[in-house]
């Protein structure tokens, strides 16, 4: 087995002539929780969406459990058939629907006549919900609507989707953008369900403040390249932080000359 | 004993809550009977009524249900009428020529799946909006009709007692046929959205297309089964209500345009997609249907019968906004 669950090696990507990436290396170990942190445009969503499959690299080489990738054949379901799953804040759930047909959205349980077995997904669902979430108010049952639900309380029935179908790396696009400070705490202690069951995570975000608590290793994306990539252990929140005061005075010069 | 009377209130409250809408839609049914019934109890204990009630009302109740899965799906299907004329005239020319009755329905129904199967590629391959694309076919399909017909019609009164007819639009004892296939539409259209994979695959692609298409919904296929289907049964409502009248005539369908659009609004299904209830559509279609027989019952004139329509819609509405916004 590999070191690395996820690596990429000198990742290229060209849009109509936007060099967006530029030889980026990137990697995701095994339970490792990694903070992919970079101002807009800088190439995260780019990175992420290669990884999960949407697009395909121009250049580079990508490697999933040691397993070398054919680009022409890599697409979002192969990416979750590799146990690759993204979770984009407004893409995630059918809001409109209740909590189980949102778990079990696309992987229902039927009989042979593709009829739903109900009863047997709100059991498994009430169980998800109690085991990753620790939902036990009763306001809250298989049967209510997502919408119903707060901005962290989604994040977490989307990420315990995930992690029901075994999903090895789960990606995190911005979960706690737009959200308040107890429901960012939330989506937190959903991200360290996913360390606690033995998975990996890449959680994207500018807000260096929200990754910090959580992150095993840091890497910093400016422009299309990766700046930095660092363990947790071996630099502060302020060290952190100086560091990309620095990358982002180091724009603005370059923009000025 | 007590706490468990308590849990058990409680639980037919939550019940009672989450299907208000169709309990709603249910009692304005029954309060617009109970209207007509006080202005006239002679005529509305008579069963003639009713029969004369359920000879057509079935075929716009049947449109509306399947049209409704389209709605759910976050689309609309508004050639449905030209669907219905199109399959009956296919029905009636070659009913007309080889006098086989079973080869005229299958050509019927297949033509109309065409149809449908059409509007789904031009939404879901091309990407039209279905509005237009569908308003597209609503002209395109009867104008092929006025051009092969030149707006003849054709009689068909030799179908009268023959099998097809029979099962299709008999009547057994007095009640008319369709409303049995009525009920067994009903239940099949039930079935699929709350208790089958497609229900739910169309829900959750009209709720939020992008999130179903991550999680491995074949997006394009749901929306070119929804419109197929309405093909389908748009072409099967066109056959009954041309054996019921034992006539083709050239604008066939045009009736049920704007009728079975407002059961199902008025059944509780939201515009945007997403959600929606089979069984709202079904007693949306029978109040307007009750009120199609019900205003000349009590002694108005046809006059009035759009005015009622219009009343009943919008009041429907109302309802349905304050229930949405009550918890």
């Amino acid at each position: 087995m590999s070191e690395y669950l996820v690596q990429m090696k000198e990742i290229h990507k060209f849009f109509s002539g936007v060099h967006a990436l530029k030889g980026v290396n990137f990697n995701v170990g095994y339970n490792e929780i990694v903070g992919l942190v970079g101002d807009n445009g800088a190439g995260k969503s780019t990175l992420i969406k290669i990884l999960s499959g949407v697009f395909p690299w121009d250049k580079g080489e990508l490697y999933i459990k040691g397993r070398k990738i054919d680009k022409k054949e890599y697409s979002v379901k192969k990416a979750r058939e590799l146990g690759i799953q993204a979770v984009y804040q407004e893409r995630a759930l059918a809001e409109k629907q209740c909590i189980w047909r949102n778990i079990f959205m696309g992987r229902e349980l039927t009989n042979h006549l593709a009829f739903l077995d109900i009863a047997r997904m709100k059991k498994e669902t009430e169980e998800i919900m109690k085991k990753y979430l620790g939902f036990t108010s009763a306001a809250i049952d298989p049967d209510s609507k997502v919408s119903k639900l707060s901005g962290g309380e989604k994040q977490g029935i989307a990420i315990a989707r995930s992690l029901f179908f075994k999903a090895d790396l789960i990606i995190l696009d911005e979960p706690t953008t737009a959200l308040s400070l107890s429901e960012v705490r939330k989506v937190l202690s959903f991200v360290e369900k996913i360390k606690e069951e033995g998975k990996s995570c890449i959680f994207i975000t500018h807000n260096i403040y929200h990754v910090y608590p959580v992150a095993d290793r840091f890497v910093i994306l400016d422009r299309g390249k990766v700046v930095m990539d660092l363990e947790k252990r071996s630099i502060s929140l302020e060290e952190l932080i100086d560091k990309m005061m620095h990358i982002a005075l180091g724009k603005e010069a370059a923009i000025n000359v | 004993m007590f706490k468990k009377v308590i849990f058990m209130t409680n639980k037919l409250s939550i019940k009672i809550n989450r299907y208000r809408l169709q309990l709603g839609t249910f009692l304005i049914f029954l309060g617009i009977w109970i209207i007509f019934f006080t202005l006239n109890p002679a005529a509305f204990s008579n069963p003639y009524i009713y029969h004369a009630m359920l000879a057509m009302t079935p075929i716009s109740v049947i449109l509306a249900m399947s049209i409704t899965l389209v709605i759910i799906c976050a689309e609309i299907d508004l050639s449905f009428p030209s669907t219905m004329a199109f399959s009956a005239f296919v029905f009636s020319s070659v009913m007309l020529s080889t006098n086989n009755a079973f080869i005229s329905l299958l050509c019927a129904l297949i033509a109309g799946s065409f149809i449908g199967f059409l509007n789904g590629l031009l939404v879901a391959k091309i990407g039209l909006p279905s509005l237009i694309a569908t308003l597209g076919s609503l002209f395109l399909w009867r104008g092929v009709i006025m051009v092969l017909t030149e707006g003849w019609g054709t009689t068909l009164g030799f179908l009268e007692g023959t099998f097809l007819h029979t099962i299709m639009v008999g009547r057994m004892g007095l009640i008319p046929v369709q409303s049995f296939w009525m009920i067994g539409f009903l239940i099949l259209f039930w079935l699929i959205m709350n208790k089958h994979k497609l229900g739910n695959h169309i829900l959750a692609t009209g709720d939020n297309p992008e999130s179903a298409r991550m999680m491995g919904i074949n997006v394009d296929l749901i929306k070119i089964i929804v419109f197929t289907q309405a093909g389908f049964f748009a072409s099967l409502a066109g056959i009954m209500a041309t054996l019921e009248m034992l006539n083709f005539y050239a604008s066939l369908g045009e009736a049920f345009f704007l009728t079975v659009l407002a059961s199902i609004f008025i059944g509780g299904t939201s515009p945007f997609g997403g959600e929606g209830t089979i069984f709202g559509s079904f007693i949306g279609g029978l109040i307007i249907g009750l009120l199609g027989v019900g205003i000349l019952g009590v002694g108005l004139t046809g006059f009035w019968t759009q005015l009622f329509y219009g009343l009943i819609l919008i009041i429907s509405l109302i309802l349905q906004a304050i229930l949405r916004r009550t918890k």
